[in-house]
């Protein structure tokens, strides 16, 4: 048996690699990158759609059976006039990530919510 | 290359995040390994870093290099992997057999794997603290300055740290490498 000998083992690792992992894991790391974030747009948008439903229930039972639109008026947006749910749509589609990130970590930690937020 | 991978990130953020992994995952995974053993493990940590780091890339400020940034925050997932399975890490006795393993696919003659495998068993007895230090500075070969912005800790702190991970290294080969011949 050889002597111990740091200078000659070196700084090698005794252990494998699976073949191709280093060639395939950026391509698998930009996928789940792209679905993470389908996900988190998916949970802001539940999340947010449940306040917006909160808020209308409260409403309706504070204001005595006004509707939604009586209250909320769909506004222009742009030369199209849309509905609340689809103004939302748009404006959580123009989120940048980090904006998403952070209007996220705000909903996550609002209790109301995230009874309706699935991990 | 740290300047051209951030001003790619600027300009596209998903073609910077690529050319980020390209550059960065082999350090980066042997550091995790390094300190996790399983594969499985380690490529679990090395996607948990590079989810967190691009969600954060847009507040990267270039305070520090990117690569300290990026060592720090596969450090910090490292040791979150730890504190959370501490019960079923795997023991070290079982870690005999999987180097074993291991050694055979590497292709190392029979003498030369066997030492391979006691350093790592000699590695893995260290505090964690000493491990990582030992890691960074003998395998990452990082200067003291850039382990200490990645540990936060002191310089001094952390030469004293080598020093005795060192020392516990060849007491550890002298008791159960050469005294069990």
């Amino acid at each position: 048996m050889k002597d111990f000998d740091l200078e000659h083992i070196g700084k090698r690792m005794p252990y494998s690699v699976p073949e191709g992992f280093f060639e395939t894991f950026p391509d698998r790391m930009m996928q789940r990158v792209a679905l993470q974030r389908r996900a988190r747009r998916r949970r802001l948008w539940l999340g947010l759609s449940t306040g917006i439903a909160a808020a209308f229930v409260a409403g309706f039972f504070f204001w005595g059976g006004r509707t939604a639109d009586d209250l909320y008026p769909a506004e222009p947006y742009g030369d199209v006039t849309t509905s609340i749910a689809e103004q939302m749509d748009a404006y959580v589609s123009r989120l940048s990530d980090e904006e998403l990130t952070d209007l996220y970590d705000y909903y996550a930690a609002d209790v109301t919510l995230t009874l309706y937020m699935e991990e | 290359m740290d300047e051209e991978i951030l001003k790619i990130v600027h300009l596209d953020k998903d073609k910077g995040f690529k050319c980020l992994i390209e550059r960065f995952q082999e350090p980066l995974y042997w550091h995790i390994r390094r300190m996790l053993t399983c594969h499985e493990d380690a490529e679990d940590v090395l996607q948990e870093t590079f989810l967190r780091v691009y969600r954060h890339l847009g507040s990267f400020k270039g305070d520090s290099k990117l690569s300290t940034w990026l060592y720090k925050i596969a450090t910090n997932e490292v040791l979150r992997f730890i504190e959370k399975h501490k019960q079923t890490m795997v023991a070290l006795d079982d870690l005999e057999r999987q180097y074993a393993y291991e050694v055979q696919d590497s292709g190392s003659d029979d003498d030369t794997a066997e030492q391979l495998v006691w350093l790592q068993k000699a590695i893995r007895h260290l505090p964690e603290k000493q491990r990582l230090v030992f890691n960074l500075r003998y395998y990452d070969e990082l200067e003291y300055a850039e382990i200490s912005e990645i540990l936060n800790t002191q310089v001094e702190t952390l030469k004293t740290n080598f020093h005795y991970a060192k020392e516990n290294i060849k007491k550890y080969i002298q008791k159960n490498y050469y005294e069990r011949l």
